[in-house]
């Protein structure tokens, strides 16, 4: 059972747990420091966000704007406080306002981020999303992705940092657009993939057209 | 504070708004109002419309000012020109400097800046309307809003004011007892800690009365607190239920 907690409420009185993401321990007891949902059976104790920006760490997969274009790199834009620099690999280069997905090879103390393997993503759409909703797009073992991409015959791009990327044909973009909308609005609710094959097959949510 | 005037601010123990002595003003808490901001609060405190925005954290700039230890906090309070009787002359003055600085210093002690270094975080509090207790209304708002955002929090701010009418210790004053009483002692609480981040004191109490109003207002943060809580956690039941 998950519930709401805000920052600085207690979770737990237990001495034994660990505090996790969005948790602190003070004294024998352990408080929230996000605003989220909880789920005290687990352990270690863990607060998943209900909003809040992109945090950069190592291996993310992320949808990047070229900022800054440069003799052997450039700036990427990837939706977070500071920028990522893409060092150039080979003959590879980027123009500036090209849209890529990279893979965040290193981030350091300061959250200065480097980026790696990058490729171009082109003739799509790019739409943004809360990033804390992304784990829930993509679904356990990328199921609801999955669904979405297989009903409306898209090519889906994800990148952690709230950004997608949607190729195929014009409808086809604008239901998979839609579908992606309904789970960014009703994440914290259960049952949604059933909701969205449901979508997918009739166009039609919780009985409502459209 | 401190206008002298005939007006009998308690009569058979009930003040002119007809509260008690310890009694707060009718208070309602929104969040998640407003689209464009990482995270946003509405609140209504008796007279006062204060309305918060957070953004960030965003990179820092001017860039001259960013730490690399932790982020920087911005908080502006800004009283719009409608907000009291006689039009306000628009932008900053000496008070509102005053009012951003303590508040910022409050905010700073609950937010986990060092989590975010060489970034900003930005708290815009416009009063709408303001009827006495305007930087307690907005540092309430603002921690709301805070939270609404996604940053990570020590604890909640919530802050009450409490003050002296006619040689009593009451709680929340009101416009007309702020301009003719004798105290008003603004007060800035975390619910768990007890620490208190945020102290002023106008107008003259003996250390009783101090301690008494202090009490007072202790006390009364605990109700704001469960106001602050159920305003988020509304947010989300009510989109759940749809």
């Amino acid at each position: 059972m998950r519930e709401i907690v805000i920052p600085g409420e207690r979770i737990s009185k237990a001495e034994g747990n660990k505090a996790g993401f969005g948790a602190i321990r003070r004294g024998s007891s352990i408080f929230a420091t996000i605003f989220g949902l909880v789920d005290k059976a687990k352990e270690p104790i863990e607060v998943v966000p209900l909003n809040g920006s992109y945090v950069p760490h190592t291996g993310d997969h992320v949808i990047g704007i070229v900022e800054d274009a440069r003799e052997r790199g450039c700036f990427v834009d990837i939706n977070s406080a500071h920028s990522g620099y893409l060092a150039y690999f080979r003959e590879q280069s980027f123009k500036k306002g090209e849209v890529i997905m990279a893979e965040v090879s290193s981030v350091n103390e300061i959250d200065k981020v480097d980026l790696d393997f990058a490729k171009p993503l082109y003739d799509g759409k790019l739409i943004e999303v809360e990033p804390v909703k992304i784990p829930r797009i993509i679904g356990r073992k990328a199921s609801m992705i999955g669904t979405i991409s297989k009903g409306t015959g898209c090519k889906i791009f994800v990148g952690r940092n709230g950004r997608i990327f949607i190729k195929g044909k014009d409808d086809a973009i604008y239901r998979a657009e839609k579908a992606i909308r309904i789970i960014e609005r009703e994440a914290h609710t259960s049952g949604l993939t059933d909701k969205i094959k449901k979508f997918l097959e009739t166009g039609e949510i919780d009985g409502n057209e459209k | 504070m401190g206008m002298k005037s005939d007006i009998q601010l308690i009569k058979d123990g009930k003040r002119l708004d007809g509260r008690k002595p310890n009694e707060l003003r009718d208070i309602t808490i929104k969040a998640g109002v407003l689209d464009n901001a990482d995270g946003s609060c509405y609140l209504e405190w008796g007279g006062n419309k204060v309305l918060a925005g957070v953004y960030g954290p965003k990179q820092c700039l001017p860039r001259h000012l960013s730490n690399p230890y932790k982020a920087v906090l911005n908080y502006r309070y800004n009283m719009a020109p409608f907000s009291v009787d006689d039009r306000k002359r628009p932008g900053p003055d000496r008070r509102s400097v005053e009012i951003s600085k303590i508040s910022a210093e409050a905010l700073e002690r609950v937010v986990l800046l060092e989590k975010f270094p060489e970034t900003m975080v930005d708290v815009y509090v416009e009063i709408l309307q303001a009827e006495a207790g305007t930087r307690c209304a907005a540092l309430t708002a603002a921690s709301v809003a805070l939270a609404d955002a996604g940053l990570p929090m020590k604890d909640m701010v919530t802050a009450v004011a409490a003050g002296k009418i006619d040689g009593t210790v009451v709680l929340d004053l009101n416009k007309a007892e702020d301009n003719f009483g004798q105290a008003d002692v603004p007060m800035a609480v975390l619910q768990h800690s007890g620490e208190i981040v945020l102290l002023q004191m106008d107008g003259d109490l003996t250390q009783k009365e101090f301690h008494q109003a202090a009490t007072m207002a202790i006390e009364a943060s605990k109700k704001v607190y469960e106001l602050q809580k159920a305003a988020l956690k509304d947010k989300y039941k009510e989109r759940g239920s749809k």
